[in-house]
Formats: structure tokens, C-alpha cells, sequence
């Protein structure tokens, strides 16, 4: 299984390969499959693309069990 | 004073006081096997490595070169049973075929040096050269003559031995604390894995510590591991609830005279189910392997694990967690290698505990850099796709 989507977690969405490097390192040091990197998304446009697109979306999707929407 | 032939009293310059974790390869040094020629493996100081390369650049038979060591530990000792004249690079029989590993355990610092020769007129290749040092000589050897060093004695032993048998498994330690012991046993333990899920069936009919490269014998090492460190048990069911929610247990009951088989017990609030070990899937069963290399590093470390393909039979949400939970288990002991194609597998190191592994075509040996000694123009898995990654 992934992170669980309906837990607090944790999608890191690198802008570039080296930001991709610090999270990894990041990662070895929490024991915790609640964080998760995502490929670098090749600039920083590109992430806020990646985000609107992509993601936002999904956490519309997965909210909490307990965080119904209004 | 001892007597051992000059060159196995030569001690090298003191190195640097780099401080490490408890245990790493220093070094890792083959000449004429195979691709690798002249081949150092620059790991020292890296807790986990990943090892990447087009097909065919010698990423697997660096471990089958460590694999050649672990069988050295494990007690085999005819020579054909280890290497064979096609081993040799290109067949080139006027080189010694030769393996040298530095590793530190325990503050010692354990040298074995292990050459081979293929004279004109053999079958088989013979030792030429054997030497292990562990903070000073234990013992030296040229071709039959075997030279054992007695720290508080005047002369060092003596003894010949058939040439085409390695000393490593057949001199007698004194103690558990005797570095021959205790550098056989690591040598033993080091995982060298390609598994087979679809081989492993869980069954046992006994216990060991020393699993097979395909993990064949699951069953057996889940009892050793268990048997060795009943607290294990914690550490593999910790990592099992996290990668399957519903998991429950593992059993391994008797179901023979004097055989067990694992079952695997799933459940959840509508039920649970038992599962024989050997209807878990292969991704399933991957689970298992992972969980008990980390389990057994804890109980029996430290281990140098070597997985050719650990993010194999993975679901691409699954590789990065089983990737980082193995690197970080061996972050504050042993040590971690792995090779890898799967890009998400690749994420999940960085440049500076990456190698590439290059060869120009089958007629050349195996070079490898570090990644980050390397340009990269883009991010690093679309330079593979393209094949634009060279040294």
C-alpha cells in the first residue's frame, strides 16, 4: 500500500533533481510511510502546474474520515 | 621474531582517522573475473549503494564475485567449485584471477587477499596467493605453503595444504573470539540475493542464518532468524503491518516429522483468512524477504547485503517505501548494495551513494564512476531512458 491518502501525509513534489536528493536524505532519517517523493518536476512552473493540476484535485478526494466538507 | 615471508609483515601507511559506521567495506578489489578487470568498488563510507548500468555492464557479477567470498565462508573450499577457467577474463590465463575486501567490524580491521592461477598443463585453477590480516597477519600463504602467525609464540606455524583447496575454511580457530572465526562467520552471513518468489514455497526442515541467493530456503532462514533472536519477530511484524494493513501473523507450524511450513494470517474486522506461504504473491513474498534482511541485520549484524533488483515484483507505490526502509536499516549498521533499472528505485538514492556501471562493448571490462563526479544534462532517469549516461 502507498501513503494511506485519508492520513495526514506528506506528497513532496521536488522542483528539480538536486531538491529531489535533499528529500531522499530527509526521508532516511523519519520512519514514516506517510512521506512520499514524487519525481522532480522540472521547474518551479512546473511544479505549480503539477500542483493545480494534479494534486489539488486529489486532496479534494482524499480528505480526512473526519473532515467532511461544509 | 615470526618468520613469515617479507611481504606478508609489510603493513601499509596508517589511514586517516575517517569515522564510520560499524561496519563497511573498505575495500573491494577484483582483477581478471569475468567483465571486471583491475575493479575497485568505491563504497567506502556509504551506509547503502546503488549500483546502475545499461545491461551487461557488470552490476550482477559484482555479486557473484562477493558470492565467490560467501561461499569461502560457508566451508567451500575446492577451488573448481568456486571459480572455473572461464571465469577467467576473456579466458587470459597468464593473469592471476584475484579478490581482495577490506571490511571493518568490531574496531578490527579484517584484509583478505585470495588469488588464483591457471598454470599450463591444469584442469583447474590453484591458489596462488592467501592472506588474511585482521590488524596484523593471522596467516599468509604461497601456493601449499600455508604460514599461520602465533601472536605470543617465537615462530609462526607452518603447513602445507593442497593448492587447489582455499585455507579459509579449514583452519581451526582457537575461540570464538579468533578473527579466522569470527571473518569466516561475516563472510557467511552476507546476503548475496536474486530471489525467486515463485520458487520460495515456506517449507523447512531446518534452521540457518545463511540463506540462499534465491532465497529458497525462506522458510529455514525465518526459523533461524526466530530461533537466533525470538525479538525479531517484532521487527518483521512492524514492517509487514505497515506494507499490508490487514496483516496479522506469521505461523510456522509442524506439519511433518521433523519439517514446518509457513502460513500467513490476514484479518480485518469482517474476518481473517490463512494463507499457505507459498499463495502469497510474489510482490507478497518480497515483502517477507525485505522484512527479514532487516530483521536479521538487527539480530545478527552486521550484515553487507547485496540485492540485485530489490524494487523487482513491486508496485511503483510500494518501491520507494520498501527502498528507503532497507537503506535505513542499514544506516547505523551494515551495509546496504543494491542494483537497480526501476526508476522509482533510482529516486530513491542520491548521486553521491550511486555508481554507474559502464562497459564500450564485451571485448572491454567493466569502469565505473560515481554519479556525482558525472555531468548530467536533465534529470537522471531521463539521461538512462535516452542512454545518454556515460562515463
Amino acid at each position: 500500500m502507498s501513503v494511506n491518502h485519508y492520513l495526514p501525509h506528506v506528497l513532496v513534489l521536488p522542483e528539480d533533481d538536486a531538491n529531489r536528493q535533499i528529500a531522499n536524505g530527509f526521508q532516511l532519517d523519519i520512519s514514516s510511510r506517510q512521506i512520499q517523493v514524487l519525481p522532480e518536476a522540472g521547474g518551479w512552473i512546473r511544479v505549480l502546474e503539477c500542483f493545480t493540476e494534479d494534486h489539488i484535485g486529489a486532496m479534494d478526494r482524499f480528505r480526512k474520515l473526519d473532515d467532511s466538507p461544509d | 621474531m615470526p618468520c613469515l615471508p617479507p611481504k606478508f609483515l609489510v603493513r601499509g601507511p596508517r589511514r586517516s582517522p575517517i569515522v564510520y559506521h560499524p561496519f563497511v567495506i573498505h575495500q573491494f578489489y577484483v582483477h581478471n573475473f569475468r567483465c571486471l578487470e583491475n575493479f575497485k568498488l568505491p563504497i567506502a563510507g556509504r551506509q547503502s549503494i546503488l549500483l546502475i548500468g545499461k545491461n551487461g555492464a557488470g552490476k550482477t557479477t559484482v555479486g557473484l564475485a562477493l558470492e565467490i567470498l560467501q561461499k569461502i565462508g560457508r566451508g567451500t573450499n575446492r577451488v573448481g567449485e568456486l571459480v572455473k577457467p572461464k571465469d577467467l577474463a576473456r579466458g587470459r590465463k597468464e593473469v592471476p584471477m584475484r579478490f581482495e575486501i577490506a571490511v571493518e567490524f568490531g574496531g578490527i580491521r579484517y584484509e583478505y587477499v585470495l588469488a588464483f592461477e591457471f598454470p599450463d598443463g591444469f584442469k583447474e585453477l590453484r591458489v596462488r596467493e592467501e592472506t588474511l590480516t585482521a590488524d596484523g597477519v593471522v596467516y599468509g600463504r604461497e601456493l601449499a605453503k600455508v604460514y599461520l602467525a602465533r601472536p605470543h609464540k617465537d615462530k609462526e606455524a607452518s603447513f602445507s595444504i593442497d593448492w587447489h583447496l582455499v585455507a579459509l575454511p579449514i583452519i581451526q580457530e582457537q575461540s570464538e573470539n579468533d578473527p579466522i572465526f569470527v571473518f569466516r562467520r561475516w563472510l557467511a552471513r552476507m546476503l548475496v540475493f536474486r530471489p525467486m518468489p515463485s520458487l520460495i514455497r515456506g517449507d523447512s526442515q531446518d534452521e540457518t542464518l545463511e540463506p540462499n541467493s534465491q532465497v529458497t530456503d525462506f522458510g529455514a532462514w525465518f526459523s533461524g532468524v526466530l530461533a537466533y533472536a525470538p525479538s525479531a519477530y517484532s521487527r518483521i511484524d512492524e514492517f509487514l503491518r505497515n506494507v499490508m494493513p490487514d496483516f496479522t501473523d506469521i505461523k510456522n507450524p509442524i506439519v511433518g516429522a521433523e519439517s514446518r511450513s509457513l502460513t500467513v494470517q490476514f484479518s480485518n474486522g469482517e474476518g481473517s483468512l490463512t494463507l499457505p506461504f507459498e499463495d502469497l504473491s510474489d510482490g507478497e513474498k518480497w515483502f517477507m524477504i525485505g522484512a527479514l534482511v532487516i530483521a536479521a541485520n538487527q539480530a545478527y549484524g552486521p550484515i553487507l547485503c547485496f540485492w540485485d533488483g530489490p524494487d523487482n515484483y513491486l508496485a511503483p507505490s510500494e518501491v520507494q517505501h520498501f527502498i528507503i526502509a532497507l537503506r535505513r536499516a542499514f544506516g547505523s549498521s551494515g551495509q546496504f548494495i543494491a542494483t537497480s533499472h526501476n526508476p522509482e528505485g533510482i529516486r530513491s538514492f542520491s548521486n553521491e551513494n550511486t555508481l554507474l556501471f559502464h562497459r564500450n562493448n564485451h571485448l572491454e571490462p567493466t569502469i565505473v564512476h560515481p554519479l556525482d563526479e558525472l555531468e548530467i544534462n536533465g534529470d537522471l532517469v531521463g539521461a538512462l531512458t535516452r542512454g545518454d549516461l556515460e562515463p
